[in-house]
């Protein structure tokens, strides 16, 4: 049987350095898009305000940067230490992508990302610019590439299993590359990145506003912020919306555990605005809902039903019997690979063949499973009711905040008001950790909602797990605590530290050159 | 451009830099990725962890039984 503490501590340990090294990366894209805006205006007016902006922010951006590739190397190496079986058996499809991600996106983004800093001097305006979009798009296709890996264990498409190998092989990159999860989910983390990029650049600019200094920059930030934030805070509710569409096709009983939708209603569900989801009665206390909206967001019509978890536990415990075939027949063919009754049964039943394994966990042999195994196995596709309910609902929370917060800072800034509504300004100044708040609840959402898989109905996270006794697992965590909270340390002291001096006291021009003031 | 001293420092800066950066990596190396940490997963490795018997030949057929896409 598999070491159930392994496989707790490893899960905590990618989950924890995923967060983390999400609090990097959103602020990489939102905030290279900004500059690629500050250093357009520079390019296109010609006022040297613009290309100090772009300066100022780009210092920023720089230590930001370097934190998120520190820290995100280190998952990659957990997939080999942590996730060995994992590796093997998906490894075929999920490399490749990932593999792409560094020889496309970072390559091109960790080279321009220097000429970024000492192009200034060196570059034509246009030159520069075109390097600062550069790096603004190999972040993003960073992003891309990751959430096609990501998306492929959501709805894992284009790929076979093979009896022999015992793994998953590649059949069509291009199923792989258009998934439409991976699309969905790569325009609605992008948009988040942006809204986060906007909000840090708003915040510290009602910081400079507050304070009465660098005013000219600041204002000008703000309007930038504002403006685009706005955009991108609009796409991520209709994106968002997107993402819950496809996972109502593809993942419905996250999109159940999400609403706390324990009984299938009748079409179309109502969407659960507040309540207290209760796993031991399996019922939600206090519901208050807002008729038809669950049904138009999960299934886009007003006859199809969003099925309930009952419903969806009752289709899990069928299709863990038809695993429990392919597992019988999977036996027979690793024993005799020419067996034609084994390969036709094997055929027959082998989309679900991730749901036999799930029994692994309670049975050593599947096919001797009772049926009190089972209906646990079956319960165990339900993920965390609770925590998913309440994630979704404060992210969503937050992301109508981020509408109504650039909607008012565009408004102030069309009307030149921004010094005028101080109170506006403190507003602004609180929101900074928001989006990161609302994006990590956003990854809670979507992977904690897909347990009890690494990838969807493929493999149970708890297979995936390497020989490794716990303790090796907990020294490496222990290890990313104390490093990443050091690098948490130094990050804030030297972000705090620039902003403290702020664009007037980085000293890019000399003082006879400075345009106090300068439009 | 011409500060010997200048680039004398610079050279000793990079050259200790690179030495502690090496020496990291082999530590990190030591205590996480050396061979007594290995744990080979093969196709044998991974009948095991699903309770299956391993094949009768190792050499895996070039053409797999079945589709193993989902419906």
């Amino acid at each position: 049987m598999i070491d159930l503490a392994v496989v707790d501590v490893s899960r905590l340990q990618f989950a924890l350095t995923a967060l983390y090294h999400f609090l990097f990366v959103p602020l990489t894209l939102g905030l290279s898009m900004n500059l690629v805006i500050m250093e357009a205006v520079y390019v296109m007016t010609g006022r040297e305000i613009w290309k100090r902006m772009t300066r100022f922010w780009g210092v920023l951006f720089g230590i930001n940067f370097a934190m998120g590739v520190a820290t995100g190397i280190t998952m990659e190496f957990q997939f080999g230490t942590n996730w060995a079986y994992y590796s093997h058996y998906v490894g075929d499809v999920f490399g490749a992508p990932l593999a792409l991600e560094g020889l496309m996106a970072f390559f091109l983004e960790a080279t321009f990302v220097g000429l970024f800093f000492f192009g200034w001097e060196r570059l034509s305006r246009v030159a520069h610019l075109v390097v600062t979009a550069l790096v603004a798009l190999g972040s993003s296709l960073s992003a891309l590439w990751i959430l096609i890996a990501n998306a492929w264990m959501q709805n894992p498409v284009g790929a076979q299993f093979n009896p022999q190998t015992m793994r998953m092989e590649l059949l069509s990159f291009s199923q792989v590359l258009f998934n439409p999860v991976a699309q969905a989910k790569f325009v609605h983390t992008v948009a988040a990145g942006y809204v986060v990029g906007s909000v840090f650049v708003l915040a510290v600019s009602a910081w400079y506003l507050l304070r009465g200094r660098n005013l000219d920059i600041a204002r000008r930030s703000m309007a930038v912020a504002a403006s685009f934030g706005l955009a991108c805070a609009l796409s991520v509710v209709v994106l968002g919306d997107e993402s819950g569409y496809l996972a109502g096709e593809n993942q419905k009983m996250k999109i159940a555990a999400i609403e706390a939708e324990w009984r299938t209603e009748k079409p179309p569900a109502g969407f659960t605005v507040f309540g207290f989801p209760d796993v031991r009665a399996r019922t939600t206390h206090a519901e208050l809902k807002v008729p038809w909206v669950l049904g138009l967001i999960a299934t886009r019509s007003v006859d199809q039903p969003v099925l309930g978890i009952f419903d969806l536990v009752a289709r899990a415990r069928v299709r863990i019997e038809s695993g429990v075939e392919a597992h019988a027949a999977l036996q027979a063919l690793r024993a005799n690979p020419a067996d034609a009754a084994a390969q036709a049964r094997f055929a027959a039943h082998q989309a679900d063949l991730g749901y036999g394994l799930l029994l692994l966990r309670y049975v050593g042999d599947p096919s001797a499973a009772t049926s009190g195994q089972i209906d646990e196995a079956a319960w165990s596709t339900v993920p965390n009711v609770p925590v998913l309910f309440w994630s979704f609902r404060v992210m969503v929370g937050l992301g109508l905040f981020f509408i109504l917060l650039f909607g008012t800072a565009f408004y102030l800034s069309a009307r030149q008001r921004f010094e005028q509504n101080r109170w506006f300004l403190r507003i602004a100044f609180l929101s900074l950790p928001l989006p990161w708040i609302a994006a990590e609840l956003g990854w809670i959402v979507a992977e904690y909602g897909r347990q009890p898989w690494s990838v969807d109905g493929l493999l149970p996270t708890f297979l995936g797990v390497s020989v490794t006794p716990a303790s090796n697992v907990w020294l490496s965590l222990s290890g990313f605590v104390v490093f990443y909270s050091a690098l948490a340390v130094v990050d804030v002291y030297l972000l705090v530290r620039m902003i403290r001096r702020g664009p007037d006291g980085l000293g890019y021009w000399p003082p006879d050159r400075a345009p106090v003031g300068a439009q | 451009m011409n500060h010997p001293g200048w680039r004398r420092a610079l050279r000793r800066e990079l050259a200790s830099l690179m030495t502690l950066k090496v020496a990291a990596l082999a530590l990190l190396w030591w205590l996480f990725f050396s061979p007594p940490h290995h744990s080979p997963v093969d196709g044998d490795a991974a009948s095991r962890r699903f309770a299956l018997p391993p094949p009768p030949v190792s050499a895996p057929t070039s053409k797999p039984a079945g589709s193993g896409e989902r419906p």
